[in-house]
């Protein structure tokens, strides 16, 4: 919160003016600033703008006029679609791909596995994005260019989402792979796993039962961590696929100097980033039981 | 065997990276035309032999903006780094060595780390306005975070070592012992995430660039080529992909040169991150 604050603070010139525009009169300019309480000391702005956020109240948009709130809950469904479709694909192909990696360690199929991860990882999303438009959508007529068809349980809602979703968990793919493949392959040197697999349980009951979720833990950690590279990642996808979720409209916002709607979706994505990690750590204990919080 | 491929593939990830430094940076000699000239009677051609890399929609030779282009790309995304490393090292320096200030300084690192990096970045864009320099400055400051906290972690082990007791005991002054003791000793593990850091900064400052945020038309940068060139996806998509491609063979160059790199000072990493 502070961090925003600050940051709307930080822009140079007078942030009435910035709002109203440079055709706007002075009593105008005068009017606003009285209206957003700039011409009181900075700790009581500060204060009062800590009180209006627990209320609730992120201010209004300079552009539409309407509650920043309403700005974001109109575009948050569309990001957390995007945001889950993207990491559900991703997380399951990594994972699949890290342990057959892990299992194969030292083959052509390994190092192939990791040569694709490390192209994953240096892949620009926006190429990605822009290659499958090109080839599925013009080329194919496959998928939509752009737009939200609607919630993802809907048949429209899922055609739109695919291309996206594609492009978002693409860059995924690779660091969970190789977290995936690094842990498994440690923990398939342990005793338990002799054990399991010399008291004649199957294979396959082994790997996701056994080596699996004793590999969860640092896996799950760098799912938390890359929930921030995916929120980034979302603003471009959003952009290239004109998907209107609050990455978009924080482009939007950017572009036309609307202060409050940039600094309240920033704050809304961060309390997200935070809560997501708050759950990592809490998952902690249900994937380990041997981790517990006193 | 798998440690001489691992070498190899670094080396030439190193040579291929120095080969762009180069080939960008004589960019002037180089390039066959001058990037911003326009000929609109041959705009969104293909390869030809007057343009080895075609034109873009005003006629503007690709492979010359490609050159001109690389030095700002790779500019940013090396001022980025550096500045996140200048500042990260400083304050986590200050945090490791100083116990009153490591409180302080550890929960403004908190605060930058519970923000993704792109947003952190917007959000300056926001407040200072698009423009190169802020672009370096945006990118920069999100990686602040992992370097104060890699210095510190580093800082804190050293800290209680004897040479730093003996220097304490000989009279040295707290910065002096900063600078002549410490500081060479948590260099390596530094410049290595430095390494590993910097494709990161190149993406991100990128990103910021195909939004919009960064230079502003007509100047050549790889970003702004594939925002230009996302108009024109369907009659010419290799306006957009041919700045891609070389952001994708830098940036893997950086992420092999790092690996190799990290392999060498800490073998226990090997093949994990």
């Amino acid at each position: 919160m502070a961090f925003s604050f600050g940051m709307l603070h930080l822009s140079p010139g007078d942030i009435a003016v910035t709002i109203a525009g440079p055709d706007a009169s002075p009593d105008t300019i005068e009017a606003l600033r009285d209206e957003l309480g700039l011409n009181r000391p900075i700790f009581v702005q500060f204060v009062s703008y800590i009180g209006q956020i627990l209320s609730g109240d992120l201010g209004k948009s300079v552009l539409s006029k309407k509650p920043v709130v309403e700005e974001i809950m109109r575009s948050i469904g569309p990001t957390f679609q995007l945001v889950v479709a993207g990491m559900g694909w991703a997380v399951l192909t990594a994972i699949i791909l890290g342990i057959v990696s892990a299992l194969r360690s030292g083959t052509l199929m390994d190092r192939a596995i990791m040569v694709g991860a490390l192209l994953g990882l240096s892949l620009p999303l926006f190429w990605v994005g822009l290659m499958l438009i090109w080839w599925l959508s013009y080329g194919w007529y496959l998928f939509p260019v752009s737009g939200w068809g609607g919630p993802i349980w809907t048949l429209n809602g899922l055609h739109h989402t695919a291309l996206p979703a594609v492009t978002l968990g693409a860059t995924l793919v690779g660091p969970v792979a190789r977290v995936t493949r690094a842990t498994v392959l440690e923990v398939l040197h342990e005793d338990y796993i002799r054990t399991a697999r010399a008291k004649g349980l199957a294979e396959r009951w082994v790997i996701y039962i056994h080596a699996l979720r004793n590999s969860a833990v640092p896996i799950v950690t760098l799912l938390g961590l890359q929930f921030g590279y995916l929120m980034g990642g979302a603003v471009v996808t959003e952009t290239i696929f004109s998907w209107p979720g609050m990455g978009r409209t924080a482009v939007m916002g950017i572009l036309n100097q609307d202060f409050p709607l940039v600094q309240g979706i920033v704050l809304t994505i961060s309390l997200s980033f935070i809560s997501i990690n708050l759950l990592v750590d809490l998952l902690y204990a249900i994937i380990d039981p041997r981790i517990r919080y006193t | 065997m798998s440690g001489v491929i691992r070498d190899r593939v670094t080396l030439i990830a190193l040579v291929f990276l120095l080969v762009c430094v180069a080939v960008t940076t004589l960019a002037p000699v180089l390039a066959p035309y001058d990037p911003y000239q326009i000929e609109t009677s041959r705009k969104l051609e293909l390869f030809s032999r007057d343009h080895w890399l075609g034109t873009d929609e005003f006629g503007r030779d690709v492979l010359s903006r490609l050159l001109y282009g690389g030095r700002i790309s790779l500019t940013v995304g090396l001022m980025a780094t550096s500045i996140g490393l200048l500042s990260g090292v400083l304050v986590g320096l200050c945090s490791g060595y100083f116990r009153r200030l490591d409180g302080v300084l550890m929960r403004l690192v908190d605060v930058l780390m519970a923000i993704p990096t792109i947003l952190l970045a917007l959000s300056f864009i926001a407040a200072l306005g698009p423009g190169v320099y802020k672009i370096m400055i945006a990118v920069g400051i999100g990686a602040l975070p992992g370097f104060a906290r890699l210095t510190r972690s580093a800082v804190l082990s050293l800290r209680e070592s004897e040479f730093v007791l003996a220097a304490h005991a000989a009279g040295s002054r707290d910065y002096y012992i900063l600078w002549r003791h410490i500081l060479p000793n948590v260099l390596p593990p530094i410049l290595v995430y430095g390494s590993l850091h910097l494709p990161r900064a190149l993406l991100a400052a990128t990103i910021l660039s195909f939004l919009g945020f960064g230079v502003q038309p007509p100047t050549a940068e790889w970003g702004a080529m594939i925002t230009g060139g996302q108009a024109y996806l369907r009659q010419a998509p290799l306006l957009s992909t041919i700045p891609s491609i070389a952001i994708f063979l830098v940036v893997m160059s950086f992420n092999l040169l790092g690996d190799g790199l990290r392999d060498t000072l800490d073998p226990r990493f090997r093949g994990t991150l």
